[in-house]
């Protein structure tokens, strides 16, 4: 039964909040900085360029580049011994 | 970036515009970026961290501006989920988990670096804004929607990442909580009650 009676008090609440929180403004050097290279941005987009993170080489590339090389040094190991014999 | 050219503006039109033309994103910053920064300071507390993070907001947002799609909410609304979630983020990175006092806002670092703030005289309101600086950072941050931005309880949802009867529970907590505390510090009597 507390719904009915509270909402007078919360009303209070809700007006008195109207307009309590300070305004605050970004300095307007920081503003024109961010503008500009957000421009800069766009201009480089609109260019066709684009800033990409450098591709990380796969696990498997890595992996059978690893068995590759181990097979490769195994095997002219083995034929070097046996011409040698 | 010019913000000329559109008289009565118009979210949709604008993204629509910005995700063909790049150099429309002008259009958007110019018209959310006081905002943005404002609910950034608000969270964080200090000038420094509002501004890395408010350039962050930004290049995040027109990054993926292509992925944004109107669902019903408001471009504001979508921009200030990434303004969300870079804050948790800095919550978390930080381990700053406590909401600053709005009263350290006004001494707290360089004047020349500090942004304009437009200060009320009114002691209740300060007081007002000493209890609100008491409060858990969710509910400061659901107080700075609503009664800031002016924001539906569903639009604050989707900013904070709940549903709308999740805020709207919240909401009445915090009233009831604020309402309290203004009580026992003789800002409102309690015939209320």
């Amino acid at each position: 039964m507390g719904r009915p009676r509270e909402a007078p008090a919360i009303e209070q609440v809700e007006s008195a909040l109207q307009g309590s929180i300070a305004q605050v403004r970004p300095p307007e050097s920081f503003r024109r900085q961010l503008g500009e290279s957000l421009g800069m941005a766009a201009h480089s987009r609109a260019a066709g360029l684009s800033v990409q993170a450098k591709p990380r080489p796969s696990r498997w590339a890595v992996f059978i580049t690893s068995v590759t090389i181990a097979l490769s040094v195994t095997i002219t190991v083995f034929l070097v011994r046996r011409l040698g014999r | 970036m010019s913000s000329s050219g559109v008289d009565e503006w118009n979210d949709l039109e604008t993204v629509r515009a910005a995700k063909k033309d790049p150099a429309a994103f002008g259009l958007l910053y110019e018209h959310y970026v006081d905002r943005i920064y404002n609910y950034i300071y608000h969270r964080v507390g200090n000038a420094h961290d509002a501004e890395d993070l408010t350039s962050r907001a930004f290049f995040r947002a027109f990054a993926h501006l292509d992925a944004y799609e109107d669902k019903g909410y408001p471009f504001s609304a979508w921009l200030y989920r990434i303004a969300h979630n870079l804050v948790a983020n800095w919550y978390r990175d930080s381990k700053r988990r406590q909401m600053v006092s709005l009263d350290e806002l006004v001494v707290r670092g360089d004047p020349e670096s500090h942004p304009e703030r437009i200060l009320s005289s009114d002691e209740d309101a300060q007081l007002l804004q000493t209890i609100i600086a008491t409060l858990d950072h969710t509910r400061q941050e659901l107080l700075y929607l609503k009664f800031h931005e002016g924001l539906s309880n569903a639009e604050v949802g989707t900013i904070m990442g709940r549903t709308e009867g999740a805020i709207k529970s919240l909401y009445h907590r915090t009233l009831l909580q604020l309402r309290r505390e203004m009580v026992k510090r003789g800002l409102l009597t309690d015939e209320g009650e």
